[in-house]
């Protein structure tokens, strides 16, 4: 036993989920409306974040952000983090579910860039079958770099509803740009001729933490 | 809108202090008759057919051993855990009757180098005559755990409700002596 970054159940796997991860990441990286020709009316996605989640303290970096913390600002007002979100409203509302939503929320998250194709070490994935729709469950952990700010400003509807000026950032100040690492859960199963249909998408957000955690030799 | 109570944390709670589950715990009700009922308390919300895979490692089911009763002989070797859910999210699958979640979670080992039933390999005990066995918790890890859960968990979250269960270090600091 011990640690593997890379589990398939068997190469069919192995080979599907290789291909859609690959693929999938250049296009969120270069064009998010490519993606939306693999959700459909019930697709549903979301987004959380562990702010919490433990990382190794990089003193180099620390300085481009306030108090060395990592700034979720482009994230919290979509976090779907269900042991904080309680109202019923928000729980339903920070669920995309469909086409148009969907991509409304991706246009409300940071340009990135993963570099799975030039350093396929920072991630780690597990993959296997999910019986039920004769689909598969893909899920990879890894890390991106943030290149631009998201296309649409996710912050907007909260200026305009909250209370002015109190625990907003003020205007026009944007969240400092940052690595961040990630965890994201997708559920793919067979659509009409061939194609492949995300029911379900979960990305999770957290403080950058590198690959060393699936990449160290365990210490004896 | 039953949505509020769609609401899996009271099952995920109990489903991760089930992996802490001391032996014997001085403060706890909670005791065992012997190893074997100690052991298949860990995760017994895992069907029999679960598929697991801890750290990227599948356990695979052998001979009359299911796949549940792999992860918990294996959970036994491990020292005592205490874990703390950061964050979750899930979705409700139209059509299948399951969830799938997605949990952020921190996890601590006891690195007094005794295993969960007390034990230690060490040759030479400590003759100080302290008979201290409270744990010695070191740092933090990361974990990121996948699940698909039976959507009956909201009425019973008791039973053997799910069906598989990925269970990934996202950070292992680099003080601790805990290999898994």
């Amino acid at each position: 036993t011990g640690s593997t970054s890379m589990f398939f159940q068997d190469e069919e796997i192995r080979n599907m989920s290789t291909n859609f991860i690959s693929n999938y990441l250049k296009l969120w990286d270069g064009n998010r409306g490519d993606l939306m020709i693999l959700y459909q009316s019930e697709s549903q996605f979301s987004i959380q974040v562990d702010s919490s989640h433990p990382y190794l303290l990089d003193t180099t970096t620390t300085t481009s952000y306030s108090n060395g913390g990592t700034d979720f600002g482009n994230y919290l007002s979509n976090s779907r983090n269900l042991t904080r979100v309680s109202s019923i409203k928000s729980r339903i509302s920070r669920v995309a579910i469909g086409q148009e939503q969907i991509f409304k929320a991706f246009n409300q998250l940071p340009k990135t860039r993963h570099d799975l194709m030039t350093n396929p070490d920072l991630f780690s994935m597990e993959c296997f079958r999910f019986p039920l729709l004769n689909g598969i469950m893909i899920v990879i952990h890894g890390s991106f770099e943030e290149t631009a700010q998201p296309e649409t400003d996710p912050n907007a509807n909260n200026a305009q509803n909250g209370p002015r000026g109190r625990f907003n950032h003020p205007k026009h100040k944007k969240p400092a740009l940052s690595k961040k690492s990630f965890d994201r859960t997708f559920v793919v199963i067979p659509g009409p001729n061939g194609s492949m249909i995300v029911a379900s998408d979960l990305l999770s957000i957290r403080p950058h933490a590198g690959k060393d955690a699936w990449n160290t030799v365990a210490k004896v | 809108m039953s949505q509020i109570q769609q609401d899996p944390k009271p099952f995920l709670k109990k489903f991760l202090s089930s992996l802490d589950i001391q032996f014997n715990s001085p403060t706890s009700s909670t005791q065992f008759a012997n190893v074997d009922q100690y052991a298949t308390s860990f995760g017994k919300n895992l069907k029999r057919s679960s598929a697991v895979i801890v750290d990227g490692t599948p356990l695979i089911p052998t001979g009359t051993d299911d796949a549940r009763l792999e992860f918990q002989k294996k959970w036994i070797q491990v020292p005592l855990t205490m874990h703390q859910l950061n964050s979750y999210d899930c979705h409700l699958i139209p059509g299948t009757g399951v969830f799938v979640i997605n949990l952020s979670v921190k996890v601590k080992f006891d690195e007094s180098g005794r295993s969960k039933l007390g034990e230690s390999a060490d040759l030479v005990h400590d003759s100080t005559g302290s008979r201290n066995t409270r744990p010695i918790w070191g740092s933090w890890f990361g974990v990121n755990i996948n699940m698909v859960v039976d959507e009956t968990v909201i009425n019973n979250g008791d039973g053997e409700v799910i069906s598989s269960f990925d269970y990934r270090f996202t950070y292992k600091p680099d003080d601790s002596v805990i290999r898994i």
